[in-house]
């Protein structure tokens, strides 16, 4: 009786232990693959976001800003199935002006700046400002509104058919998921308007710009696989 | 008696060990499989980037070229994680 149950409890306790660091491997593997994932995806936005911002100020003889912001669905451990959204954004600068600055023919100052959200590009308005010059002159200068907040809201409906069909031969076992993931993003534009006239070294802002950008991801997997009787 | 439980236990163990380190170098070797992939997905993105920034510098050329035609972009797939075989062959420079 004793022997049996120093047995069980050294089964449970072999059980709990597997239980434990069995998962916790699971789970340090599962971050360890979503962060090369993350690392990989950021690397080649980076490039991205260089080269379109080479592009831009190229066409438009100017000094731009490109931002690119970017929803996918990466691995998640916890749901294989299902995976998890990852949101990756890079951005760059590049000035390439040939003589003055601005497109040919216009009174553009040449400063641009667009945000990319998961495909769609906005170029910000651009307004006057008016700025101290060194001398103490004030000068107005044109130069794109600033993003000060993006905000994500997001709506995910996922559907998993699991079936199971017996033959005398083997069982039959199908997955089948379906994810629709909606993910709308707010850009909240602004610019400085004015000094406060109470503390000189702030500015107040006028907060009027907000774009919406929605952005769909679906995606449908399935699996089927037989295990034969023994 | 003792020895034939204690050898028992033993039995249990190695059993255990055996199962659980197969279970193991199957888990970190799918891992450094994936980990392999974001390298050859580096090295298959990184020498067209290389090779284009030339003419994305060039107003003669193709000024902001992202990259070239013919680049094809690698995506983890069973194949490779499972049996090691790419989807995508990378180019080695020598």
């Amino acid at each position: 009786m004793g022997l049996r149950i120093g047995l069980n409890r050294r089964k449970s306790q072999a059980s709990a232990e597997m239980a434990i660091f069995g998962s916790l491997l699971i789970f340090a593997l599962g971050v360890l693959i979503s962060y090369g994932q993350s690392l990989n995806q950021q690397h080649s936005l980076k490039m991205e976001a260089f080269r379109k911002a080479l592009k831009k100020a190229h066409d438009t003889n100017g000094s731009v800003s490109y931002t690119i912001l970017r929803h996918r669905r990466n691995l998640d451990i916890q749901q294989p199935f299902k995976g998890g959204r990852n949101e990756v954004n890079a951005s760059a600068s590049v000035m390439w002006c040939n003589g003055v600055c601005g497109p040919e023919g216009t009174k553009d100052e040449g400063n641009y700046a667009y945000y990319e959200v998961d495909g769609k590009v906005i170029k910000l308005p651009i307004i006057k400002k008016e700025v101290e010059t060194d001398e103490g002159d004030e000068i107005d200068v044109k130069v794109p509104v600033e993003i000060y907040k993006v905000e994500s809201e997001s709506t995910e409906d996922y559907s998993l058919n699991f079936t199971k069909q017996e033959s005398p031969e083997n069982v039959t076992t199908s997955k089948q998921a379906e994810v629709k993931d909606t993910v709308i993003t707010t850009l909240y534009g602004r610019f400085n308007w004015r000094k406060n006239s109470d503390d000189p070294d702030e500015y107040e802002y006028n907060p009027a710009w907000e774009w919406k950008i929605v952005s769909q991801y679906n995606k449908n997997k399935a699996r089927v696989w037989q295990t034969p009787h023994q | 008696m003792a020895n034939t439980s204690s050898v028992k236990n033993k039995s249990q163990v190695v059993i255990e060990f055996i199962l659980m380190f197969v279970a193991l170098a199957m888990l970190i070797l799918g891992t450094t499989r994936i980990w392999v992939f974001f390298n050859a997905d580096f090295a298959n993105r990184q020498p067209p980037y290389e090779q284009t920034r030339i003419a994305a510098g060039n107003p003669e050329g193709s000024p902001g070229q992202w990259l070239p035609e013919g680049y094809s972009a690698m995506y983890l797939t069973e194949d490779w994680v499972f049996k090691g075989i790419p989807e995508v062959e990378v180019e080695r420079e020598r």
